[in-house]
């Protein structure tokens, strides 16, 4: 939907429709591919054009997707349609809303993009999602074994992630809690560029932000942190759940059917949190800054940004900083103080074949294609996310300094890559909105962290009670 | 002359009967091709109408509906959904009164129509964001504290709008109930509150909701007559109603049932599917289906009344047609009943007696009767048929050509009315547009600085799927306020270009319209400007210049259906036209003129009824074809007619003709019973009555002549009998006296035998003088025939014998005299010449059959066959050649006997004796005479 593409421009939308990695991607806020209005301007937010109605001539197979324009372009399509004549595949551009609605009238689309850490799990549950596991083992395409251990974020027995039957692949993926730095923003403040072969831990990310944040007078001309490139610099459902993995705790009790925000843990992130926005080291509610996180960063008013390797990408195809590449680099995920180091995938988007779909080997076929096939190797080569298969990770860019900085930190990175986000299928992307409601009054001292804690353990457990209420 | 009065009013009648009765035919045809035509100009003009109608509609409708769409689009922009993101339930009341006083300045600068949407909620997503209602035409908003997104998600509610997102859909009571559900623990009692008050507000209405679950969830509460803003104020007849996917009716104009749209495919038109008086039309985009139903009574008013017409002209035609083919023709047979009468009437006059009078030939008048009938009944025909057809064609032709025309004028203003609406809305939709755009403070900025030093082509597309009126534009541009282009949509490197005279540029707050404005491509075009306050406190100003593309004002029209339009200002300026022909075109276009209403413009149409054209000349062409064969047929009866009239006419003239060369009269056969007949049957009659008086004379001189014969020859043979009778008269008294002296000598000297023969002698000659009757009793005709052969026998000596076998009865008939003697005489004479004895006679009699049967037979020599042969026939002949052979011819010497007594029994007896001679050579011969016993004065026994 067009008003979803503007709808989603300020604050919620994540323009991940590129990027492997889509690391917020799935929970409150809005799961649309548009475009942010920053540099993401190869992005493929087609909202375009409305696909048109199947008029399949005699034996050929429609085959319905939500995987965006810019994920899969019209040369590639045209390619696929050429080699599987019998095949047509149709995009069609939903939004969250849409989305729902269409699973709602059991009218979704073949071939159903998601994202694999916050909503295969549900998916599973809901019995939206077909069982791959023969399918990928019998590939000729695709090669099980080559698979990246981030793959296993799409299988899924109903009560733990990364085990039991394989549902889907994601795209692509990225470590999307690392840290970007803009070494003009750095210099800037006088600060020097912290050594990238260590993890910091978040409370040092925040302290180090504060010193970024240049201020004249009342007016904030340079901030330390950007949450993200398209919002706010606070915290979020998503980030606390690699907080939470890094300090090896949990919300969530043994089978799922319970949700506890009042621990630690949670609260040490919450305040840690609550502390940088009131400190304003990013664009947030409090300053009411609508500036986008990247445009700030791209623009040398932020000196870091929380995201994964896909944003390498980005900066890559940014015209103002192509002209100094050399000053970006990319910093290991930070860990909770005191905890492990981990570099969990925030997003791993990718598809599952509708269960429902009436043409499931056409749409495998696509699948096959999709995942294993040219367009995977397209994918690697842009470096607009990580490859599946470790076998396609040379392909990632490794020319430039840059493209050699992020590339030696991924390396290090990847050994920390194969735990997943301890997402609870029940509240699936429920989180996000739950977390947001009961945070906010906090930047605004109209509330206290265990009003807060309570506040959203309440509306979780509700939420997780109808969740397994019906599917039980 | 009673008879012959019906036969001439049969005819006439008959002619007049089918002159109606090709009147009627003809009537009937041309009435039938009239209704044929007007039916199926009603029929397809209608269907044509009515689609072209219900393709209006659905553009005013799509562009109405978009409209709204639009609005829902604009309403999640930045400009209005960041109040409600900044979390204002968390802040400071101040800053929150002035964003929401921005807010409010904004939505009003959307000037949104109160006609179309009622109030708007925006409802926020938790507790921390504001929920809003405004309602359009208020300065404020009424705060919705407790109605969250979150809370309609935990009440369930949002799933109806999440099943209707984007649609037009209206929620009854009990649909609202039955989604909603209370019991969840995240409704605190101040929510449930709101939320009753919520769906107290949206029940029952028409409503549009972007139904987002993650953001700012928009309401729209729509005015009821939305949709009835697609339409006309004049409506007509039909019934027009808005029915969604699952065939719930959102609003009609019916009063009844509304007709469901069936299984029309998308965007596809559904004629002729199921109910003929059902159009609809879908809206894809909103999942809607327009459903016009008109209801037949009008077609019926439109065809009744032309019925009416055709019938009355129809019925005078023939009243008039048999009026005057009855006249006419009674004229026409006037001379025919003249000579009938004529004829009839001299034979009647005296049947006894022919008066044959010569008919003046001066009775047939001159003038008109001297024309031939054939060409009398062609002018019958031309006058009573061909001609009021023509008549009745052309009046046909003009009464339907004023129908249809009536109906074309009816059509243009249905049409024109309905695409008035649809340039309004465009006009409204336009402006809306340029509204929508001078808010949009992203979207300038996105035009102005964001996407000046990029490659734009892909985002703008985003950009201006967002607002779907650009689609329609040829391009806009963002002018500074010395008319400077800023950005163009197109030929962006080439900005300067559209920089235009600042004379355009007005300071006024609302989008206007300039209709001389000169586009890019140097054709004076219509375009909207719009001034906008940019939002960052530098006063500066910009204004906004949308060129529509020449389509833009585009009204629905068909192949059929040709339309054209020309729209002007206030000022007579041209603001848009569409195959508008100044001169009228071709074929003259049906016009109507209208305002249109929230403008000053004003717009005339001009509408082609291609359909109506090509069945009128169709129309023109069968009746024509209709008008010719008429004709031809009725000079063909006409022919037909005369020829079968006239064809006895020419058999009685040649009849007659022939009757005079021939001498020989003949009766004509004809069937039928006119004029012509009454002709002649009275010819016939006369001829009848001519052969009998011939046959009849012809007879009696036949029966004359005969009789004449025969008198002379009775005549003749009178005289020699008499004759004979004189002679024998004066030789046998003094034969009788000798004999008398003769036999006293005798007896006195005893010579018996003398005596004896005298006696006989004396006996004879007393019988054969004995006057009177010619008739005696057999007895004494035997006793003569004894007597005779008494004398025979002295004389031969009794060389034979003679017998007589005769019972005693049968010598009581009477029998005419000397008939056995000349017969006995033929025996002795013939039959015994030369013989010494032997010889016999026998003559016998006896009673046969009534008939006296009289023998005489012998056993003499006979007669060879040859001689009996031509004995018989000289019986057979005729008494006149019998005397012919006696004057000349040799006689038979057997004959003379035989035929005295032959022709004197047929003389006396006429045809009822008989006489035969049977004869064998040296046997004998039998004479065999049969005569009547019983008749009169004859053979009878005497009393």
């Amino acid at each position: 939907m067009r008003k979803a593409a503007v709808g989603t421009l300020a604050a919620l939308t994540l323009a991940l429709s590129a990027c492997g990695s889509g690391g917020n991607n799935g929970n409150g806020g809005s799961a649309t591919e548009a475009p942010s209005s920053s540099g993401a301007s190869n992005s493929g937010g087609g909202e375009a054009s409305q696909s048109a109605a199947p008029s399949s001539p005699q034996g050929t197979v429609t085959i319905r997707t939500n995987i965006t324009e810019g994920e899969l372009s019209k040369d590639q399509i045209a390619e696929f349609e050429a080699a599987h004549p019998n095949i047509k595949i149709e995009i069609e551009t939903l939004d969250a809303t849409k989305l729902s609605a269409e699973l709602a009238t059991d009218s979704a689309p073949d071939v159903i993009r998601l994202g694999g850490v916050f909503d295969l799990p549900s998916y599973v549950l809901r019995g939206i999602a077909l069982d791959l596991t023969d399918r990928i083992n019998n590939s000729s395409v695709i090669d099980a074994g080559d698979f990246a251990p981030v793959v296993d974020v799409f299988k899924f027995d109903g009560h733990t992630v990364g085990q039991g039957p394989i549902y889907g692949l994601p795209k692509d993926w990225s470590n999307d809690f690392a840290i970007f730095y803009n070494k003009k923003a750095f210099d800037a403040a006088g600060v020097p560029v912290p050594d990238p072969t260590k993890a910091m831990t978040w409370q040092e990310v925040m302290d180090l932000a504060k010193k970024l944040t240049i201020k004249d007078g009342n007016k904030t001309v340079q901030y330390g942190l950007a949450a993200n490139e398209w919002g706010k610099t606070e915290p979020n459902f998503n980030n606390m759940l690699q907080y939470l993995l890094s300090a090896n705790a949990q919300i969530s009790n043994e089978d799922n059917t319970k949700v506890d925000f009042n621990i630690q843990p949670v609260k040490d992130y919450i305040n840690m949190w609550v502390d940088a926005v009131k400190n304003n080291v990013g664009p947030n509610s409090l300053n009411n800054d609508q500036t986008s996180g990247g445009d700030l960063f791209l623009a040398n008013k932020a000196a870091m940004i929380i995201d994964g390797y896909w944003y390498s990408g980005v900066i890559r195809g940014n015209a103002d900083a192509q002209t100094h590449l050399d000053d970006y680099g990319m910093l290991p995920t930070p860990t909770a103080p005191g905890g492990t180091r981990v570099a969990p995938t925030g997003g791993a988007t990718g598809a599952i074949i509708n269960k429902s779909s009436k043409h499931p080997d056409e749409a495998w076929t696509f699948f096959e294609w999709f995942f294993g096939g040219k367009p995977a190797d397209d994918r690697a080569k842009t470096g607009w996310g990580l490859p599946i298969f470790k076998s396609k990770m040379n392909l990632l860019p490794q020319e430039t300094n840059f493209d050699k900085q992020v590339y030696n930190v991924l390396q290090d990175e990847l050994q920390y890559s194969n735990q997943f986000l301890p997402v609870n299928p029940y509240l699936s992307g429920g989180g996000w909105g739950i977390f947001d409601k009961y945070v906010q009054p906090l930047y605004f001292g109209k509330s206290n962290i265990d009003e807060a804690v309570n506040g959203m353990t309440k509306d979780a457990n509700v939420a997780v009670e109808e969740a397994v209420n019906s599917t039980k | 002359m009673p008879e012959n009065r019906k036969h001439s009013g049969m005819t006439i009648r008959r002619i007049v009967a089918l002159v109606v009765l090709l009147t009627l035919a003809s009537q009937a045809v041309l009435i039938s091709i009239g209704m044929t035509y007007a039916n199926s100009i009603n029929r397809s003009m209608s269907v044509q109408r009515g689609g072209v109608v219900a393709d209006q509609l659905q553009r005013n409708m799509t562009n109405r509906l978009n409209d709204v769409n639009n609005l829902l689009l604009v309403l999640q922009t930045p400009e209005f959904s960041d109040f409600f993101r900044q979390l204002m339930n968390l802040r400071e009341p101040a800053y929150v009164a002035g964003e929401r006083r921005k807010l409010l300045e904004n939505l009003q600068a959307l000037q949104i129509s109160r006609q179309e949407v009622e109030s708007i909620y925006f409802i926020g997503l938790n507790a921390n964001q504001a929920s809003y209602r405004m309602d359009v035409g208020s300065d404020r908003f009424v705060e919705l504290p407790g109605l969250h997104s979150d809370v309609l998600d935990s009440s369930k509610v949002s799933n109806l709008f999440l099943r209707d997102h984007d649609q037009f859909v209206r929620y009854g009571k009990q649909e609202l109930l039955d989604a909603y559900d209370p019991s969840s623990r995240l409704i605190e009692p101040s929510n449930k509150q709101a939320i009753d008050s919520f769906l107290a507000g949206i029940q029952d209405r028409l409503i549009l909701t972007n139904s987002n679950q993650y953001s700012l969830l928009v309401v729209l509460v729509l005015n009821e007559q939305l949709f009835g803003m697609a339409l006309p104020q004049e409506r007509g007849i039909a019934s027009y109603s808005v029915v969604n996917d699952r065939n719930r009716v959102l609003w009609t104009t019916a009063s009844g049932a509304v007709p469901s749209p069936a299984s029309c495919g998308p965007s596809q038109p559904c004629e002729g599917n199921g109910d003929p008086g059902v159009t609809s039309r879908e809206l894809p985009a909103f999942h809607l289906h327009i459903v016009i139903s008109s209801e037949l009574a009008g077609r019926f008013a439109f065809r009744s009344r032309i019925w009416e017409g055709l019938l009355a002209v129809s019925f005078g035609t023939l009243v008039l047609a048999s009026f005057i083919s009855f006249f006419y023709m009674k004229k026409v047979f006037q001379p025919f009943r003249l000579i009938s009468s004529k004829m009839k009437n001299k034979l009647k006059t005296n049947s006894n007696e022919m008066v044959l009078q010569p008919i003046p030939e001066k009775l047939i008048a001159k003038g008109f009767q001297a024309v031939s009938l054939r060409n009398k009944l062609i002018l019958l025909f031309c006058i009573t048929v061909s001609l009021p057809s023509a008549l009745n064609g052309l009046w046909y032709a003009h009464f339907l050509n004023r129908e249809v025309h009536h109906w074309a004028e009816q059509s243009a203003k249905m049409l024109g009315d309905f695409s008035v609406v649809g340039v309004a809305g465009q006009a409204s939709f336009l402006e809306n547009t340029a509204n929508e755009i001078s808010v949009s403070q992203q979207f300038q900025n996105y035009l102005t600085n964001n996407l000046t030093n990029h490659d734009r082509n892909f985002d703008a597309l985003i950009n201006l799927n967002m607002y779907p009126g650009l689609i329609d534009l040829s391009y806009f541009v963002l002018l500074d306020p010395f008319g400077t282009s800023l950005y163009s949509s197109i030929y962006s490197n080439n900005k300067d270009i559209f920089s235009v005279s600042p004379k355009y540029l007005e300071d006024r707050d609302d989008p206007y319209w300039v209709s001389d404005y000169e586009d890019i491509f140097n054709r004076v075009s219509v375009a909207v400007f719009r001034k906008i306050e940019l939002d960052d406190r530098s006063d500066r100003v910009t204004y906004l210049l949308l060129v529509p593309k020449d389509s833009v004002f585009q009204i629905a029209e068909s192949e059929q259906i040709r339309a054209g339009y020309a729209i002007t200002d206030g000022k007579g300026l041209p603001v848009s036209s569409h195959n508008y022909a100044q001169d009228g075109g071709m074929s003259s276009p049906h016009r109507y003129d209208s305002a249109i209403p929230g403008t000053d413009w004003h717009i005339q149409f001009q509408y082609w009824f291609q359909d109506i054209v090509n069945q009128n000349r169709v129309y023109q062409q069968q009746y024509l074809l209709c008008i010719l064969m008429v004709f031809l047929l009725a000079a063909g009866i006409a022919v037909w007619i005369a020829s079968v009239m006239t064809k006895p006419i020419k058999q009685l003239k040649e009849t007659m003709l022939a009757a005079g060369n021939e001498g020989f009269a003949r009766q004509l056969h004809y069937e039928g019973s006119n004029e012509i007949a009454g002709i002649i049957v009275s010819y016939n009659h006369m001829i009848v009555q001519l052969q009998q008086t011939a046959r009849e004379n012809m007879q009696m001189m036949e029966e004359n002549a005969r009789t004449k014969i025969r008198e002379n020859e009775l005549l003749k043979m009178k005289m020699q009998a008499e004759l004979n009778m004189l002679q024998a008269q004066i030789n046998p008294h003094f034969l009788y006296n000798t004999l008398e002296t003769i036999n006293m000598q005798s007896m006195k000297r005893g010579h018996h035998e003398i005596s004896r023969t005298v006696n006989a002698l004396g006996d004879l000659l007393r019988y054969s003088i004995a006057k009177g009757a010619e008739t005696a009793l057999l007895d004494k005709e035997l006793n003569h025939a004894a007597n005779y052969l008494t004398i025979q026998k002295v004389r031969f000596g009794g060389s034979f014998e003679a017998e007589f076998d005769v019972p005693d009865e049968l010598r009581q008939y009477h029998v005419l005299r000397f008939i056995l003697q000349p017969l006995i005489e033929n025996s002795i004479k013939h039959g015994f010449g030369g013989w010494d004895s032997g010889g016999k006679i026998v003559v016998s009699a006896a009673l046969e059959n009534g008939r006296l049967l009289i023998r005489v037979r012998d056993n003499g020599v006979g007669m060879d066959e040859m001689t009996l042969a031509k004995l018989r026939a000289d019986l057979s002949d005729e008494p006149g050649e019998w005397a012919g052979a006696e004057d000349g011819r040799e006689a038979d010497p057997h004959g003379i006997g035989l035929r005295n007594v032959y022709l004197r029994l047929k003389l006396f007896y006429k045809g009822g004796m008989s006489m035969e001679i049977d004869s064998v050579l040296m046997r004998g011969t039998e004479i065999a005479m049969r005569i009547p016993v019983d008749a009169e004065g004859s053979g009878g026994l005497t009393a």
